[in-house]
């Protein structure tokens, strides 16, 4: 999966789960405040992540640290590098 | 009448959540579908003889048990009698092939040495295992008064399973089998259990074990004392259709009778499966729909409850597992009824005190009733067949594998179609969800402003995690530092 694919799986499995307008889902929107998710939705995010690709996320301290859509994107990516 | 809080099913997390609420000034309004309060765990009486059908034994109610505090807390110490177990064997495990038996101690430290001593070259392993459970059981919030309570936490999720753990004593499948025995008690296999639930539920019971005199009855019969004391409203018979919420928030209910009741807080303590349907659609997002919808639900079980000619001395303050063979505790729904593990427990004692009757538990499936689910199948000959089919059978079962029973004589045999009458879950799933490796149960807080879920699937199983529920979604409403605070008072 290149780079780009990993990106929109993050991206469309995000909106349709969320409910989320592709629009707003810019690197740079913060999840919270831009893409209106509260705390209460970080397990949601685990949980859409690891189904859309197959791994188990472990990494408290970095999905504690996730602030931006960027930072989701980052953090799958490294996960998918690490895992192929 | 208006109500500040509703509240879903009048279980012990249910009655445990009033109770809270109430005290901080709430009117609370309990609905319950069944005709009493607490049906899985008031226990029945049947020939002159009390059974328990929820609760069995309880956990960490010991000195310095960290249930103790709650139980102080709610007022139930005031109300109830409690009784130690065995302490050379509160539960005791025999290995059918064989006819081995292994009394399980109360305490860490007798288990550490009791267990030393009979698997001597793995004495250290052994310490160091059960040190960790001593460390580690009540590190659960509630349980824990004085550390952080809301760290998200993976480790019970994607932790290690018990069988893994298990892994270092292969070549001792008789230890494997005795600290894995205790996956009874929340229902499902250790392959799928993490340690860490584990090491909370076996380890409760590793620290005391009490029974309450008068049994689950008693325990809820004393509940419903403190919640008449505090002022909640109590409904039976009131079964709840739908919810009326919409994303600025719960604004009440609708009984199955049309009645519409209003309040600001809904407290749902039903398997949590069986939420979206009651809520308008659309309202949760598709995540966290289908996140409630593909919980997984606990295996069911058949119940025997039987009669017997002498006193069952051998069940006095403790109770028989039986594993077919040694290993890690395994079960099958394809596996024949004589080859599954069982699990053996007094019934409530006479005024003389004699044991007169037993509780045997089997795990089955549902698809093994599921043929007489309907209202008439269920009246059937075909099911009543069935029924005394699958009792005799237990029954003989249990002879076969413990020459201490008497002549026992079946009075009842629960089928997952009847646990399903009693708690609603899907499937008769004898601990309603389940908290599996890999699954993250819900919480509390919804994201539907007023609306709050409770029960064993959102803290853990039995009438400690039960209650534990109950005060964490009760915290999560109230502010988890002031009711903290208040238990932290009770130590």
């Amino acid at each position: 999966m290149t780079e780009q694919e990993v990106i929109e799986r993050i991206d469309s499995s995000l909106a349709e789960e969320f409910e989320l307008d592709r629009a707003d889902m810019t690197p740079e929107a913060n999840i919270y405040d831009d893409l209106g998710l509260d705390s209460l939705d970080t397990v949601d995010m685990v949980i859409v992540l690891e189904g859309a690709f197959d791994f188990k996320i472990r990494e408290e301290e970095a999905v504690r640290n996730i602030r931006t859509l960027g930072d989701i994107h980052r953090f799958v990516l490294e996960k998918v590098t690490q895992n192929s | 009448m208006m109500y500040d809080s509703l509240i879903i099913g009048a279980g012990l997390s249910g009655l445990t959540s009033a109770l809270l609420l109430a005290r901080s000034g709430r009117r609370v309004l309990v609905l319950e579908q069944h005709a009493q309060p607490a049906p899985v765990a008031r226990g029945f009486f049947r020939d002159g003889l009390y059974f328990d059908s929820g609760f069995h034994y309880a956990g960490g109610l010991g000195p310095k048990g960290a249930f103790r505090p709650l139980f102080r807390h709610l007022g139930l110490e005031q109300k109830l009698e409690l009784y130690p177990f065995a302490a050379q064997g509160f539960d005791r495990l025999r290995i059918a092939a064989t006819g081995e038996t292994c009394s399980m101690p109360v305490g860490f430290e007798n288990i550490k040495a009791k267990l030393g001593d009979q698997f001597p070259a793995v004495r250290g392993q052994i310490n160091q295992y059960i040190d960790e459970i001593a460390d580690n059981w009540s590190r659960f919030p509630y349980l824990d008064l004085d550390s952080d309570l809301t760290g998200f936490s993976l480790e019970s999720v994607q932790g290690c399973s018990l069988s893994d753990r298990l892994q270092a004593f292969a070549d001792y499948p008789l230890l494997q089998s005795q600290l894995s025995m205790h996956s009874l008690l929340y229902g499902f296999l250790p392959e799928a259990a993490s340690a860490t639930l584990n090491s909370l539920v076996a380890g409760s019971y590793y620290h005391s074990v009490h029974g309450i005199v008068g049994g689950g009855r008693a325990l809820v019969e004393a509940l419903l004392e403190l919640l008449a004391e505090a002022g909640v409203q109590l409904r039976c018979g009131a079964e709840v259709a739908t919810l009326l919420a919409t994303s600025a928030g719960v604004t009440g209910l609708t009984l199955l009778s049309g009645e519409e009741i209003f309040a600001q807080e809904v407290i749902a303590t039903q398997n949590p499966t069986l939420l979206p349907g009651m809520l308008p659609k659309g309202l949760l997002r598709p995540v966290y729909q289908k996140r409630l919808e593909q919980l997984r639900q606990t295996p069911s079980a058949y119940i025997v409850y039987a009669k017997s000619r002498q006193s069952l001395e051998f069940l006095r303050g403790s109770n028989l597992f039986v594993q077919p063979k040694a290993g890690i505790f395994s079960y099958a729904a394809t596996q024949s009824l004589d080859e599954r593990p069982f699990y053996l427990t007094a019934a409530g004692p006479k005024s003389d005190g004699g044991i007169m009757g037993l509780v045997g538990i089997v795990p089955a499936g549902y698809a093994e009733v599921s043929a007489w689910a309907s209202a008439e199948k269920r009246r059937s000959a075909g099911y009543r067949t069935h029924k005394q089919k699958v009792g005799a059978r237990l029954l003989k079962r249990f002879a076969d594998s413990c020459p201490e029973l008497a002549e026992l004589e079946l009075l009842e045999l629960a089928t997952p179609l009847t646990l399903h009458d009693y708690s609603l879950a899907p499937q008769g799933a004898i601990y309603g969800v389940g908290h599996f490796l890999g699954q993250y149960n819900p919480y509390p807080l919804t994201r539907i402003p007023g609306l709050f879920l409770s029960g064993q699937a959102i803290a853990a199983p039995g009438f400690l995690g039960a209650v534990a529920a109950g005060y964490l979604t009760s915290g999560s409403i109230l502010g988890h530092e002031s009711l903290r605070g208040e238990i932290r008072a009770c130590r």
